[in-house]
């Protein structure tokens, strides 16, 4: 008996022996950077000023009066949110595309998996080419196809710089929404579907009542994951527009970017970074508010 | 169950629609990694390859120093490949043979952590580095790098290893190997078609990570990513496009081969992780 609890022990000792060295690693590159963030947030921390003391929320009230970070604020929502609604309704209809058994089946999923296997880097870098006003595969495209003439400077024009970011925003990430889509689909039991044809469905009525209330949960947790990583978006806008024109498409990442390498200032930069924080949070904490009430 | 023809056409007018979308751009960007220069500045548009040409990657050798990033990305990878299949795969270990409350927490922590995105820890993180001494090295970035591809690979791995019958280490433990003997020679082998999708998912990740050596980066470490924005401009007006696609020719090319040779791996990998999370 004796032998048998020192047994289990040593198990257990051992085991945090194996989980020891990863979980310290990524608490100490994730956890505790976020505590120190939290108190930079309330510092006066300026690199060039040399300064390094209390502030309290002073960098708060300064970020609350500052219009050019409003506007920033109000850029980031809605770049996230214009971004989710068509990952979503793209995603969704790619995954029903792959789930398919058809004779592109194979060639359908290569194909989906090449924008998320690209680096976001490269994506933007080539945006930014891709809508230049006269040697840009967009505006060429929109020549070739009937518009003869057509000349628009996508990114000099401010709702053109906004609406070219977020098109190029969706391109990149609406495959990998629809693989993990496409694995939820896959889960549903075959009889389900074939019980709702005997009763007559649609195939409209059996995406909405079968597999969509089906799939709910790994739907809100995409949504959840997916959102997060929009909120913090980042190369993009660092290579295709620079936050430009003017400060039009300056994601809180991208100003934090800028105030941090540029002002070097490090207490504001993690006030703006605590903005980015309580936003990712209250959306993530909405997110699981509605996973925890789906119950499929 | 054969499907109706009108049915199949329909697919495939889609699966047509957004293999153009897809990869026009893609195409059109390795064309002009092979156009010269002064061919790319024209309007309309040549799509079709002419006079085609090694310039651009030769401008890349000589004025952009490509083996220095080249050298950078294998050592960073390759170090952060080998971590995180070794101690990702030790960790899952642990993860899936032993449940108590402590160490369910550190899971769920680790599974959450993903969450928290890099924008949220580089001050912090980059005034740490520098005092340790970490930033500009290549342990500094592969501890970063390594850090990023933990908890998908703990995750999947501890899925992978709670699926295996416990009855075989404990059969090799009986034969008088040690606990972590029983986990080298027992469990690490059967580990092999997962730490093969894993090991190329990461691949992937470390190849295109950017945000982390663009802020902990400054002159001695150089990584394939940064090679495209730090091409040296012709002249105030003109960015250097050919050398630019030569520059994401070689960042797209290993995904794309990789995602073509091993679509099925990487698909069922992307979608187990999903299921488990």
């Amino acid at each position: 008996m004796k032998r048998k609890i020192t047994l289990s022990r040593r198990k257990t000792i051992f085991a945090w022996m194996c989980v020891l060295p990863v979980l310290v690693i990524r608490l100490w590159t994730t956890a505790y950077p976020v505590v120190a963030m939290s108190y930079y947030s309330l510092l006066d921390y300026d690199l060039i000023r040399r300064k390094k003391e209390f502030a309290g929320l002073q960098n708060i009230r300064n970020l609350a009066k500052n219009k050019q970070f409003l506007e920033s604020l109000s850029f980031t929502v809605k770049f996230t949110m214009i971004s989710i609604c068509f990952i979503i309704v793209l995603g969704v209809a790619l995954a029903l595309l792959m789930k398919q058994n058809f004779g592109g089946r194979k060639l359908i999923r290569t194909v989906a998996l090449i924008p998320w296997g690209l680096s976001m880097i490269v994506v933007s870098i080539a945006a930014l080419w891709a809508f230049d006003d006269t040697y840009g595969i967009v505006n060429d495209l929109i020549r070739r196809i009937g518009f003869e003439g057509y000349h628009f400077t996508w990114l000099a024009d401010k709702s053109g710089a906004q609406v070219a970011v977020i098109i190029v925003n969706i391109w990149k990430n609406v495959s990998f929404f629809a693989i993990i889509m496409l694995a939820a689909f896959q889960g549903i039991p075959g009889e389900l579907f074939e019980s709702a044809r005997i009763d007559g469905a649609s195939n409209w009525k059996i995406l909405f009542h079968v597999s969509l209330p089906y799939v709910m949960r790994t739907f809100i947790i995409m949504i959840i994951f997916v959102g997060v990583s929009q909120i913090n978006s980042f190369e993009i806008v660092y290579a295709m527009t620079k936050g430009g024109p003017g400060t039009t498409t300056s994601l809180l990442a991208y100003r934090l970017y800028m105030e941090a390498t540029k002002n070097m200032n490090y207490g504001m930069a993690s006030a703006i970074t605590m903005v980015m924080f309580l936003v990712t949070a209250v959306y993530g904490i909405i997110g699981l508010r509605i996973y925890r009430k789906v119950d499929y | 169950m054969k499907m109706p023809k009108r049915k199949s056409a329909v697919l495939w007018i889609f699966t047509i629609i957004v293999g153009f979308i897809i990869m026009w751009p893609v195409y059109w960007i390795v064309k002009s990694s092979f156009t010269k220069q002064i061919d790319l500045f024209k309007s309309p548009i040549e799509y079709m390859p002419v006079n085609m040409t090694l310039d651009n990657y030769r401008q890349l050798m000589d004025a952009a120093g490509l083996t220095d990033y080249l050298k950078g990305t294998i050592l960073i990878t390759a170090a952060s490949l080998f971590l995180s299949v070794f101690l990702c795969a030790l960790a899952g270990y642990g993860f899936a043979r032993c449940q108590n409350k402590g160490i369910n927490i550190a899971f769920a922590f680790i599974m959450f952590s993903t969450m928290i995105p890099g924008t949220v820890t580089v001050i912090p993180l980059m005034t740490m580095w520098r005092r340790m001494g970490l930033s500009d090295t290549f342990s500094g970035l592969t501890i970063l790098y390594f850090s990023l591809l933990i908890p998908f690979s703990t995750v999947m791995y501890a899925g992978f290893i709670s699926q295996i019958p416990p009855s075989l280490e404990e059969a090799a433990r009986i034969d008088g190997a040690t606990m972590f003997g029983a986990f080298t020679k027992v469990i690490l082998p059967l580990l092999k078609p997962i730490m093969a999708t894993l090991s190329i998912i990461n691949f992937i990740t470390c190849l295109n990570e950017f945000f982390i050596p663009l802020m902990f980066t400054t002159k001695n470490v150089k990584v394939m990513s940064l090679l495209m924005s730090s091409i040296p401009k012709l002249n105030q007006y003109q960015m250097p496009w050919g050398a630019i696609s030569a520059a994401g020719c070689l960042m797209l090319l290993p995904a794309i081969l990789f995602i073509v040779i091993f679509e099925k791996n990487i698909m069922g990998g992307l979608m187990m992780g999903s299921i488990k999370q």
